[in-house]
């Protein structure tokens, strides 16, 4: 139980600079040391997603860009993963696919919104395909990394044992690479709801958190802005913690390493 | 012909050399099928270099000659190579395609005294054990042929023991044809019916060993043999 309580202690200690950085806040605001039309106090803050018509809307908006960021982040991931699996294993694949994909991701991603607004419109389809292009690379690489590593004395037992071409992958191949890929796969959350606030905040038609971040800004409504911030980071935690659970669900091995 | 039949691995003329490097050069050989071979030899030798040809796993050599052996090979390395993401027992019937896969795995990990440990992860086992459990992944299979690189060689020596007793055991009922490479003289003599010292790519000595099992190493014909075989490896047995 000490221990615990110790290690509770400890945990807490990272509390500490927010904590100070919220009472900072609540001190200058509260006793009106500054002053302005875009000054908030916290309590607004937390106030605004429930008191305010236009503060509720954050929660609709919470709720779809949490649909695009998982459904954008499954097509581009899906597709990071199979063409990270070829080029891992196949020299011809590699060859012909990896030099275009190491050149395109040089692309700053911003950069794309442009060209994809005029491909896909304004619309709905720019931002998932945006959203998939975030979730895209980072799983590229780390599956290519991933299935290149693979051990070779693995391989031989694979060969030595006539395993069959589906088992190697499921049994040998794609094990073997997880490692890599859970590591891919929590930076692809992450630049995927990047991607999709960046989607929605440049668009900026449509409902979304990003949106609802810039007609807060177009209103001069600070409290509205800030509580969107707020919440973009609380959803970047909870996809960053959905990730690393989906990992340590795939592998129960890795337990006792953990 | 006639002799290919009686033969378990037939070799013949066969050259692997790595980069232009020559490691097998011209070797011809015989195994009858059941019998125990043990392959001697000083480090880069080409023992492993004749195993993993026999074994199929050397694509990146440049090859001569040819080998027949049988379709049925299991091999044994020197480290366990067990997937660590499988648990024991499906580690031990990896890959097999029978309905009763799990039961004879099972039933095998008992055999070779893992029987509690068919459910565990890999990493959570010793040295000797995994050693066990990737001896039971072989012989599942009842190999015709067992091809082992120095398997018992990164094992402490009491370990060592009651391994190749193990081996002994097991293989008695299957009979596979046995081609152990090792470093160690004293294993070759306990547990080979025939001792080949390989040097410098070729076969240097070929031995018959007709004790019968179980051996121990003070039997005389073993001292001498022994004496011998340390003395083409380099190494004066007066002297130590």
């Amino acid at each position: 139980m000490a221990r615990l309580n110790a290690r509770g202690l400890l945990s807490l200690r990272g509390a500490v600079l927010p904590l100070g950085a919220l009472s900072l806040w609540w001190m200058v605001t509260s006793l009106g040391l500054v002053r302005g039309p875009l000054v908030v106090t916290p309590v607004q803050v937390v106030a605004v997603p429930f008191l305010d018509a236009s503060g509720r809307e954050l929660w609709a908006a919470l709720g779809t860009s949490m649909a695009r960021v998982l459904a954008g982040g499954l097509i581009g991931g899906l597709i990071g993963l199979t063409a990270g699996y070829l080029t891992g294993l196949y020299r011809l694949a590699a060859l012909g696919l990896s030099p275009t994909v190491h050149s395109i991701r040089q692309v700053a991603l911003f950069a794309w919104i442009p060209l994809l607004t005029a491909w896909f419109g304004n619309g709905e389809a720019t931002k998932l395909v945006f959203t998939a292009l975030s979730a895209f690379f980072p799983l590229f690489l780390a599956t290519e990394q991933g299935i290149r590593q693979v051990p070779r004395p693995l391989v031989d037992v694979a060969s030595v044992l006539n395993l069959t071409y589906l088992t190697r992958i499921t049994k040998l191949y794609l094990p073997a690479a997880l490692p890599s890929i859970y590591i891919g796969l929590q930076i692809a959350v992450l630049s995927a709801w990047i991607g999709t606030i960046g989607a929605e905040y440049a668009i900026g038609n449509g409902r979304g958190l990003g949106s609802f971040i810039a007609s807060g800004r177009d209103q001069f409504r600070m409290d509205i802005v800030l509580a969107g911030v707020i919440t973009l980071a609380a959803g970047g935690v909870l996809l960053n913690s959905l990730a690393t659970r989906l990992s340590h669900a795939l592998s129960p091995w890795t337990k006792d390493l953990r | 012909m006639n002799a290919h039949l009686t033969h378990a691995v037939v070799i013949r003329d066969l050259s692997r050399s790595f980069k232009g490097k020559t490691v097998l050069d011209h070797i011809s050989l015989d195994i009858p099928a059941g019998q125990f071979v043990a392959l001697l030899g000083e480090s880069g030798s080409g023992k492993t270099t004749l195993l993993r040809a026999l074994a199929g796993l050397d694509d990146d050599a440049e090859s001569k000659g040819h080998y027949s052996r049988p379709d049925n090979v299991s091999v044994l390395f020197q480290d366990s190579r067990l997937l660590p993401w499988k648990t024991v027992i499906d580690n031990v019937k990896l890959g097999l395609r029978r309905p009763d896969a799990r039961a004879a795995a099972e039933a095998m990990l008992a055999d070779v005294g893992l029987g509690d440990k068919a459910t565990a992860w890999p990493s959570t086992l010793s040295g000797g054990q995994k050693q066990r459990a990737s001896l039971a992944r072989s012989l599942l299979r009842a190999p015709a042929l067992l091809l082992a690189d120095e398997p018992f060689g990164a094992l402490d020596a009491l370990t060592r023991l009651r391994m190749q007793a193990l081996l002994m055991r097991l293989v008695e009922h299957q009979r596979p044809t046995i081609i152990l490479v090792t470093h160690d003289v004293d294993e070759a003599l306990l547990l080979a019916d025939r001792i080949l010292v390989l040097k410098d790519g070729h076969i240097a000595e070929d031995h018959a060993v007709s004790l019968a099992h179980p051996r121990h190493q003070h039997q005389t014909e073993l001292s001498l043999l022994r004496a011998r075989l340390l003395a083409s490896l380099g190494v004066e047995a007066g002297n130590l």
